[in-house]
């Protein structure tokens, strides 16, 4: 179908949804304490952006998911292509590395409470444990799918072992990590909502939190929109940064 | 989140010394397991933070015997399952309507890539307003993060259906329920499959964060019980638990997976976030 009419269609259904939404609150026929008429979260969206109270939530959200996902990436990245390069060390640890990246890390939020505090440094380190690990499976896996005869050939050819890891292994494992870093900053932006819900004083999970114990559910629909327009723009940001630069390959098969 | 055969690898950089490798890994073990019980006497450090194995381990018995420990477990367990069961079946469905034609996969596929890139589980509180602080405000986590993930996985294997195939078949004669049970589902099985290993951990994520939220029961409740009572035993003693749960619902669906020749060329799940 015409391209044109698809997006009307689309435009069409976030639109009638909005108004049946709208309409069902305005008369009652669903709960506008449970379901705040999108007029008036707009409303209220506008004067918390205008106040600059909402800037300073997704402000902190940002930074925890940025620095958690930097560490987390660049940490497993390093310890991967290490890994990956000492295999008998990569298999005597991979049993307990696959054991610790089975744990439901989310759960583990109240425990970095508990060792670090309810800063933003315990965000950090609950992102960083949900990127690191899938980060280093990934390059570990991206290594591994290098064609030995190539590496053969290099080391005959009297490449050294830096020679070998900057020519070779860290372009052959680039889309791993881009692959990788698209899944890990969808999981950042969790791990930063999950630690603001179970111990915070700032950022949106913290702000939906508190707006829900509030009943204030305005609050919480404005903090909700807030998260998925930052999300979104990352998780898909991110999607179209590795498309443009790996659209060459097929997707990466882990 | 796919199945990592990463142990079965056929490459160069892969060495087979399996003696030492074993060795290596039940030393490591060893060590660890150890250094976990004595390092308060190492380290001079308070056995507060980390507990120690024999601690836990006793915590278990107590509880087993008081009877809460089962009821616990049970409690979270239900909570799970509940989410995602409903997910389950509410994510195929989505998952085939929208993959059913071209027309539906143009207008539709933003919407699930967009959901999927939302993280649902900031939804929590919405749910406690719209549920309560009881199970179905659980079940409601759980249940947000499994629909999403099955609707997705259904949807992908929707895609790797072959339009000619369905044309042909529909040619020859097939209605519309022999076109669905021998050219649908097999395509998409392999995906069910994934999408539905991936939903097992985030069904209890889901659980265990909504028993964080507010709970008189379930693992979760134990870890903020825990927390809140400086009883560090009992929070370790609760994650261990999630961990072995996990990891036997993992082992059972890879089984199942070997058993009947699913996961063998396991589709990736490209891009799901709880």
């Amino acid at each position: 179908m015409n391209r044109g009419i698809i997006i009307a269609i689309q435009l069409l259904i976030v639109v009638s949804f909005l108004a049946l939404w709208e309409i069902g609150a305005r008369t009652g026929l669903i709960n506008p304490e449970w379901f705040s008429p999108p007029a008036e979260v707009s409303v209220r969206m506008v004067r918390e952006l205008a106040q600059g109270h909402l800037w300073m939530h997704v402000w902190a959200t940002t930074v925890e998911t940025m620095v958690g996902f930097f560490f987390g990436v660049i940490g497993g990245v390093a310890f991967g292509i290490l890994l990956g390069m000492t295999p008998r060390l990569c298999q005597i640890l991979m049993p307990y590395l696959l054991a610790i990246y089975g744990i439901p890390r989310p759960a583990l939020a109240p425990i970095f409470v508990l060792w670090f505090g309810i800063g933003l440094f315990s965000k950090v380190v609950l992102i960083i444990s949900l990127v690191y690990f899938l980060l280093l499976i990934y390059v570990i896996v991206g290594i591994r799918a290098i064609n030995p005869l190539l590496l053969r050939f290099v080391r005959t050819t009297g490449a050294s072992r830096t020679q070998i890891i900057t020519k070779i292994v860290i372009p052959s494992v680039m889309p791993y990590i881009f692959a990788g870093m698209k899944l890990g900053i969808g999981l950042a932006v969790v791990g930063a909502v999950v630690g603001e819900i179970i111990a915070s004083r700032v950022g949106l999970g913290y702000y939906v939190y508190q707006a829900a114990q509030r009943a204030d559910s305005e609050g919480v629909y404005v903090g909700l929109a807030a998260l998925g327009v930052m999300s979104v723009f990352l998780v898909l940001g991110m999607e179209r940064l590795d498309r443009r630069l790996f659209h060459w390959r097929q997707d990466v098969k882990i | 989140m796919a199945s990592l055969d990463i142990e079965r690898g056929k490459s160069a950089v892969v060495v087979d010394d399996s003696t030492m490798i074993t060795g290596g890994r039940l030393l490591l073990g060893i060590v660890l397991l150890l250094l976990w019980q004595f390092y308060p006497e190492l380290f001079g450090t308070n056995p507060f933070w980390l507990s120690r194995p024999t601690l836990i381990f006793g915590k278990a018995i107590e509880l087993y015997q008081e009877g809460s420990l089962l009821a616990n477990i049970g409690a979270t367990v239900f909570e799970t399952l509940l989410g995602l069961g409903l997910g389950c079946v509410l994510g195929v469905a989505i998952g085939l309507a929208v993959g059913a034609t071209r027309t539906m996969r143009e207008i539709f596929e933003p919407f699930l890539l967009i959901a999927n890139a939302f993280p649902k589980i900031a939804m929590a509180p919405l749910f406690m307003i719209w549920f309560g602080i009881g199970l179905w405000m659980k079940v409601a986590i759980a249940f947000s993060l499994v629909v999403v993930v099955m609707a997705l996985s259904t949807y992908s294997g929707m895609r790797t259906i072959r339009r000619e195939l369905v044309n042909i078949t529909r040619t020859m004669g097939a209605s519309e329920g022999q076109i669905f049970r021998k050219i649908v589902l097999p395509s998409i099985t392999p995906w069910l499959f994934v999408g539905f290993r991936v939903s097992l951990t985030f069904a209890l994520i889901g659980a265990v964060i909504g028993e964080f939220i507010a709970a008189q029961e379930g693992l979760g409740f134990m870890i903020d019980d825990g927390m809140a009572t400086f009883d560090t035993e009992l929070v370790y003693l609760a994650l261990l638990i999630l961990f072995i749960l996990v990891w036997c619902a993992n082992s059972v669906t890879e089984w199942i997976g070997h058993h009947f020749g699913i996961g063998e060329d396991s589709p990736t799940m490209a891009y799901t976030t709880e």
